[in-house]
This record gives C-alpha cells, structure tokens and sequence, in this order.
C-alpha cells in the first residue's frame, strides 16, 4: 500500500489524451536513482505511464508555450519551475527474437508546473520531433 | 454527417463558441480559420490520433518491461 501526501498530488485538469477521466497523479522513481518514473494515476490503479525527462538524450529539445498552455498550466508572468516530462513506450518488434526498442514521445510531452502541481499533455504542432524517438542506453 | 458548402471568408458556426472560416483555397488545399475557446482544444486530426494511439499503447507498459530492459543487459547498478 502506497501513502499519497496531497502535497505530491499531481492534477491535469484534461487528463492524458485519450484518458479524460483520470486527472490525478503522482510521479514515482521507478527504482531508486532510475532516470525513468511513473506516472501513476490515482484515479484508475491499473492505469500508469513510464516518463523521462528528454532532456537526458535529447538536450536540444525545446519548445514553445501557447498562451493558452500557460494560462492553463497557471504560469504567471513569466518564469515558473517547469518539468518536461516525455511518455516512454517499449515497443516488441519481434517477440521471437526479443527485439525491443525503447522510445519516447517528443511529440505529446508533458508539461509540468511544480510549485503548482498542475500538468497538461501538449501536442507539438509543426516541430520536428518524432512520437517514437529511440532512448540511447540510458542508466537504469 | 452534416456537409454544407462555403465559399472563401464565409464561415460555419459550431454551438455558440466555435467558428471556422474557410481562408483560401489552393489547388487541393483548403486554409482554415478557427475560432474557439481556450479550452477547446484545435488540432489536425492525424496528429492528435497519432498521440492517442502513441499514449494508449503506453498505458499497456508494464512494470516489468522497463524493470527487463534497466537491469541486467550490462547495465549494472553500483
């Protein structure tokens, strides 16, 4: 059984797209000092997410806030301590063979304001990233 | 399905907050205007079903596939 504090309570008013109904989540290591985390909701038990921060291979990787985006993410004039969180997917090419890639989704990131503990999945429009982007050998 | 012709700068209203203006019209290409309230998202519809798809099969990772893929394979925690 795993104790919740509110204060780690992580609310994304429109959810992750394609999961609207699950707005609350807290943010685990997956081990200790693991680079990846989970992304646990809690209002659907069965329902979590590896994230990484891109930052870690891919330390180009920018983009812009709409207006909107920040309004929603409660970003007041200017600076707030935002996290970048990307949805990893590990794919089975081939189960035979044990062929497995790990990708992370640079297209859909999600954007986390930390003081405010609120969160949004955007979707980069007209940015060059890929929603498979291969994770290099990372640490753990 | 509703389908309704516009000519360029008419524009269609969706409830009371949306509404689309047909812009200009190239060869195959049609530029569209949207208005909506922030809350509505506006995306093209292959890239907000590619993220869809992209998060649904994320959902079905399971614990032990990253715990396979971050132990062992010469990775070694010290």
């Amino acid at each position: 059984m795993l104790e919740i504090r509110e204060d780690q309570i992580i609310q994304m008013p429109l959810g992750i797209i394609g999961f609207p109904e699950c707005k609350r989540y807290v943010l685990l290591e997956h081990r200790k000092g693991s680079s990846f985390f989970w992304l646990q909701s809690l209002d659907n038990e069965t329902l979590a997410f590896v994230v990484i921060n891109p930052l870690l291979f891919k330390p180009d990787y920018t983009f812009e806030l709409s207006s909107e985006d920040r309004k929603a993410l409660d970003i007041q004039n200017g600076q707030a301590e935002l996290q970048t969180l990307a949805i990893v997917n590990i794919i089975h090419r081939d189960k035979e063979e044990g062929c497995i890639e790990i990708t992370a989704n640079l297209l859909g990131p999600i954007v986390v304001n930390i003081p405010k503990r609120l969160a949004r999945q955007l979707i980069l429009e007209n940015y060059p990233y890929s929603h498979r982007q291969p994770i290099p050998q990372i640490k753990k | 399905m509703l389908i309704l012709t516009r000519k360029i700068g008419e524009s269609i209203a969706i409830g009371d907050r949306i509404k689309v203006y047909v812009m200009e019209i190239k060869g195959r290409q049609v530029r569209l205007g949207i208005e909506a309230p922030a809350d509505t998202k506006v995306h093209r519809e292959e890239i907000y079903q590619k993220i869809l798809e992209e998060n649904r099969l994320a959902a079905q990772v399971e614990w032990k596939h990253l715990q396979d893929l971050t132990e062992g394979k010469g990775e070694r925690e010290d």
